[in-house]
């Protein structure tokens, strides 16, 4: 994960249970420690954050219990590297 | 609905037309030109405060109905100055790992297909990846992509199209 990432994620990870309790579905925009908003898109959230705080790391998540996994069989074949 | 459509042929002595060539679609696959750019609200941003848009890149794109999520190659993610706007959990050959996303504008130039803003698009590392005549592959089109398109392959006659 990117390194800018780190405290953004675990924020997300303090709030995740409350928030999925109410907004499941929907995207959450973190900044740093600080929750900017909650969206129905993704885009209307970065959006936001380019708004409010420029060209920096943020964290869009969407909101959701189990995190889904993305498959991109080249690299789960090796034949293509994750960038850490 | 604007529709690409791409023809795997080749010239072969004494005949007056091009003749469908379903070995080279094998080959290099579903591939067309791609330009990568920041998204709009960036560029605007980047406006607003008197800052140079970076160039847009460009390169190739594979289309890869195997992924679940598009993907561009970490050097033109870096070229253009993106910082990443979430995560993504991947399964890759050593396990799931997390990774960045970033939000990138990107089209297909030659095409009457419009430019496409994605929120999620994930980096990694496609150096090496080569196509027709060594032309470097710098996108990996997805199927959250294609969710918005039709896509038809037909390998036999040697052609695909994409509508969007």
């Amino acid at each position: 994960m990117h390194m800018a990432l780190e405290k953004e994620q675990q924020f997300y990870e303090q709030v995740k249970d409350e928030l999925s309790q109410c907004h499941e579905g929907k995207f959450v925009l973190i900044i740093g420690d600080r929750q900017l908003g909650i969206f129905d898109r993704p885009e209307d959230a970065y959006r936001r954050g380019i708004e409010t705080s420029g060209n920096v790391p943020m964290l869009i998540k969407r909101i959701e219990k189990e995190e889904r996994v993305e498959l991109i069989p080249a690299m789960v074949l090796g034949l293509i590297n994750a960038h850490a | 609905m604007p529709t690409l459509n791409r023809f795997s042929v080749q010239w072969q002595q004494g005949q007056q037309v091009p003749q469908p060539w379903p070995q080279a679609l094998a080959v290099a696959g579903p591939v067309l030109n791609v330009l990568i750019e920041i998204p709009d609200v960036l560029a605007q941003s980047f406006n607003n405060n008197k800052q140079s848009i970076p160039t847009p890149v460009s390169g190739i794109a594979l289309i890869d109905t195997g992924a679940s999520i598009t993907s561009f190659d970490e050097s033109a993610v870096r070229s253009l100055g993106l910082n990443p706007n979430g995560t993504a959990l991947v399964g890759t050959a050593g396990g799931q790992r997390t990774q960045s996303t970033f939000a990138a504008r990107f089209s297909f130039p030659g095409t009457a297909i419009s430019s496409f803003e994605h929120p999620r698009v994930l980096e990694c590392d496609l150096s090496g990846q080569t196509v027709m005549r060594s032309q470097p592959v710098i996108a990996l089109i997805g199927r959250d992509f294609l969710a918005n398109c039709v896509l038809v392959y037909n390998g036999s006659a040697g052609f695909w199209s994409l509508s969007l």
